[in-house]
């Protein structure tokens, strides 16, 4: 069974694989990105490898200005990239037949694979290699 | 020299050949150790003589030839027996030894040394010979890797019958003594000065002087039977690079010619477009130009491109040797040599791997064990894995250490996780030699390991389980990227310049600007030059402030000269420069990143690059879009 | 190439011998002396290039003598003769300034070995 990362932007909720994850931080110092987009936050060290957070918030346009508490950095071999977010709230086991569809409308949405029923809580299963994708054309 | 030919300019092309032949040499060897009858591994050792044989003969170094031609003889001899015993290996070791003495001579430009001990000896008193020369290797100092760069060991042995030793060898002190500073020496100055009778002397001096000037201070001396330098990896990141030489490959050749061929004709149609004003041709021609330099530089850089083999060839000896002297069994798995890295940076690397497969044997394998040496790469770096599966390091050992040594508190010591940990046994103050066997015992040098690493904007990572074995990754850059930069701030942010952008610096009275068009302009030397804002140009907010002079850098742009507006230059450094990885590397005008000492980074701008969207009549690259 | 030479020693067939092998090398000896206070005197008088010293002489000593000689002209170049067993007195003499010395009995090819190190420096 798979297991996906919960975590919060503004009041939504949002999952994450945890195989497109390489380790969950708090919000480290962050370095002067120059002529960056306002969705990339600025540049961590991580691990001696320079990184962009991006802000994923205000890059789906859910919500500009909230705070970023923890970052979510993807494994080598995507894009070298990490995820502000919110809040990260726990992990949990996936069980793909508690999935709603969800209509792909909105630009956020496009990020979103499908709705999941997580004990009552709605969370928005987010769609990692669509970002990527995009982030490639930016 | 029998032959009339002139032969002075194969010097170093014998001299690299040969050093890569011993390297073979000693590898086919060790590998004979453990298969003794393998009957190819005995024909490629016999080859690799031989041809050492037939270049020695033909530069009219007789001894060198003499050796070479006595091991073939050897190892015809095993052929014929179809193995090679044991003393063999060692035999044949010390030959290796011998004619990387015999190298080391030639290097010098001194004589060759006596070779007819090893030669006329029988295998069993040869091996002595084989094992003193071990012996003598292994009590050489080991030096802290920060300060190997200017310091060498001259060994000089005097003649048996030499009068008045300790009067020679204060005579060769003093020669010395114009070639560098002498830091010690062995017997010391007050033992030679109290008659010691002198057989040989050591002398580590620290010099800016190559083997062959230092040789030269001694020449014609009496009573020297030879000068030699300690043959040490340290002296050969001594020697600098112009007096090397480098092999390049036939293909890569291949291409700088081709590369020249296309600038020439770059260069024709550049002029004829020029002449024929025809402009949209010349801009074909300069981002073609454009291209082609990029191809260059990137050739050129291939040329210092060396195999990590260049550092790892001799681990299995030095392990070998090591064993020995411990007792112990250790198997040593190398892979991945092939990996091309920067000779810079490959010459940084070689102390620390040696330091680590060193302690690897020492301390952390118990009595057998396997160290394996991995390489790889990883985008633009290299990946080095040194593992054993000895006894590991105990982090709640390390936890404990740091609170009674005092560097850490209870409670700052009780919240590191483990990985942490583990990074403080590269900390100066935890790895001293007490430490290193009270613990499950790493430790030796790692500090020295991990600062060299981080000069090349390189880093360290550890891992380590008790009983399974101990991990160390160390990832450097393949290619050195080392430029100057200006630092400069921007409402309070700050960014690096490229110092060969910068033509100069200046700070100007704010009423002396002018404006064009409501643009500023600045008389310089009686040129116009437009005056932009930094802080515009990035994006930033202007500085509110009013202060009656700027700060301006004078760049050079498009062909012209701007000036960039600056709230504050913070100084200059010299920076390790990252690639940058996708997206960052689609930032117009970011051409790369530099990790400072604190951790923090620092992004660098081209001014040059700044521009391209706005004022240069050449299309920004099509990846841009 | 000639080198200019004094010669010291207190015993006639020495500096006969050292006479001969400089001579037949090209080199000019331009004066001999006998002893310590004589070889102080020549060098201030001739200034040659080369003093050859001997160490054990009566009266005032080789190494006394290098050491006024030197005092005077720091640059002087001297090279001890010493006989088999002086060590000790050759170490004293070297780190008085003595560029070299040559132990007796002398081989010719050492004797101008010396000569041609010394003045290559």
């Amino acid at each position: 069974m798979k297991q996906v990362l919960i975590f919060r932007l503004g009041s939504e909720w949002f999952g994450l694989q945890i195989s497109c994850i390489q380790e969950i931080s708090e919000m480290p110092q962050l370095d002067y990105i120059p002529r960056a987009p306002v969705w990339l936050m600025g540049a961590m060290n991580f691990h001696g490898n320079i990184m962009p957070v991006l802000d994923l918030g205000a890059y789906l346009g859910i919500e500009s200005l909230m705070t970023v508490t923890k970052v979510v950095v993807m494994p080598p071999g995507q894009e070298g990239i990490a995820l502000g977010v919110t809040d990260v709230f726990r992990i949990v086991h996936y069980d793909p037949d508690d999935c709603l569809p969800c209509r792909h409308d909105t630009k956020q949405k496009k990020f979103i694979q499908h709705l999941y029923d997580y004990e009552g809580l709605v969370v928005n299963m987010f769609d990692i290699s669509t970002l990527i994708e995009e982030l490639k054309t930016i | 020299m029998g032959s009339t030919m002139d032969m002075s300019k194969y010097h170093d092309l014998f001299l690299t050949e040969t050093g890569e032949h011993l390297r073979r040499m000693s590898r086919l060897t060790l590998a004979l150790e453990k298969e003794p009858a393998d009957r190819n591994g005995i024909d490629a050792l016999f080859r690799e003589a031989h041809s050492i044989k037939g270049m020695a003969a033909s530069m009219g170094f007789d001894a060198t030839a003499r050796l070479a031609h006595h091991l073939e003889d050897l190892l015809a001899g095993f052929r014929d027996a179809g193995t090679v015993p044991a003393q063999g290996v060692d035999l044949l070791l010390s030959g290796v030894d011998l004619l990387e003495g015999l190298l080391a001579d030639i290097t010098a430009g001194v004589a060759e040394r006596d070779v007819s001990i090893l030669i006329a000896a029988p295998i069993e008193a040869a091996v002595a010979v084989a094992v003193s020369v071990e012996e003598d290797r292994s009590d050489s100092p080991i030096e802290p890797v920060t300060e190997l760069l200017q310091r060498v060991q001259v060994v000089i042995d005097l003649t048996a019958d030499a009068l008045a030793p300790s009067a020679r060898a204060l005579l060769i002190l003093n020669a010395l003594g114009s070639a560098g500073q002498v830091e010690a020496c062995k017997p010391t100055i007050a033992e030679i000065q109290q008659g010691f009778p002198v057989r040989q002397l050591s002398v580590w001096l620290k010099s800016h002087c190559s083997e062959e000037e230092i040789s030269r201070t001694l020449h014609g001396m009496a009573d020297i039977k030879q000068v030699s330098f300690q043959l040490d990896r340290r002296k050969s990141s001594l020697r600098d690079d112009d007096s090397r030489t480098v092999r390049v490959r036939t293909a890569l050749f291949d291409q700088f010619i081709n590369l020249t061929g296309e600038l020439i004709t770059n260069r024709y149609m550049l002029q004829s477009a020029a002449r024929a004003g025809d402009w949209q041709e010349i801009k074909e021609g300069l981002s073609l130009l454009t291209r082609l330099v990029g191809d260059l530089h990137h050739h050129v850089l291939q040329v210092r491109m060396t195999p990590l083999e260049s550092i790892t060839a001799n681990l299995p000896r030095l392990v070998r040797d090591h064993c020995r002297k411990t007792g112990k069994t250790v198997n040593l798995e190398i892979s991945g040599e092939g990996l091309e890295l920067d000779r810079t940076i490959l010459e940084a690397l070689s102390d620390p791997l040696v330091h680590m497969v060193r302690n690897a044997v020492d301390h952390a394998i118990e009595k057998q064990g396997t160290i394996s040496i991995k390489a790889w790469r990883e985008k633009d770096m290299a990946m080095i894995e040194i593992a054993d599966d000895g006894r590991g390091i105990d982090p709640e050992m390390i936890r404990g250490k740091l609170v009674e040594r005092g560097l850490l508190k209870e409670s700052q010591a009780a919240e590191l996780s483990k990985r942490k940990l583990l990074q403080w046994i590269c900390h100066p103050g935890f790895s001293s030699r007490d430490t290193v066997s009270e613990t499950s015992g790493r430790g030796v040098g790692m500090d020295v390991v991990k600062s060299a690493l981080e000069s090349l904007g390189g880093m360290l990572e550890i891992d380590s389980e008790v009983g399974v074995g101990t991990r160390f990754l160390l990832k450097a850059p393949l290619i050195v990227a080392i430029i100057k930069i200006l630092l400069v701030e921007c409402a309070g942010r700050e960014v690096g310049l490229p110092i060969t952008r910068v033509l100069r610096i200046l700070d100007i009275e704010k009423k002396k600007i002018q404006l064009s068009g409501g643009e500023p302009l600045l008389l310089i030397d009686d040129e116009h030059v437009p005056l932009y804002s930094l802080n515009h140009l990035l994006w930033l907010p202007e500085q509110v402030e009013a202060s009656s002079t700027v700060h301006l850098v004078i760049c050079e742009s498009q062909g012209s000269k701007i000036g960039l507006m600056v709230d504050r230059l913070s100084g200059q450094r010299e920076a390790f420069i990252k690639a940058l990885p996708s997206p960052l590397n689609r930032l117009q005008g970011v051409s790369g990143a530099t990790i400072k000492g604190d951790g923090r980074i620092l992004f660098i701008v081209d001014p040059n690059a700044l521009f391209y969207d706005e004022k240069t009549f050449i299309e920004p690259e099509m990846e841009a879009g | 190439m000639g080198v200019r030479v004094l010669i010291v020693d207190d015993a006639l067939f020495m500096r006969s011998m050292l006479k001969d092998i400089f001579i037949k090398a090209g080199h000019t000896v331009v004066g001999e002396a006998a002893n310590g206070d004589e070889a102080i005197a020549k060098y201030r008088e001739l200034k040659p290039d080369l003093v050859t010293m001997d160490i054990v002489m009566p009266q005032k000593s080789g190494i006394e003598a290098l050491q006024e000689i030197r005092k005077e002209d720091p640059a002087a170049k001297i090279v001890m003769c010493s006989a088999l067993g002086q060590d000790s007195l050759v170490v004293e003499a070297v780190q008085s300034g003595a560029k070299d010395f040559i132990v007796k009995p002398f081989k010719e090819e050492r004797v101008l070995d010396v000569v041609r190190r010394v003045f290559s420096i």
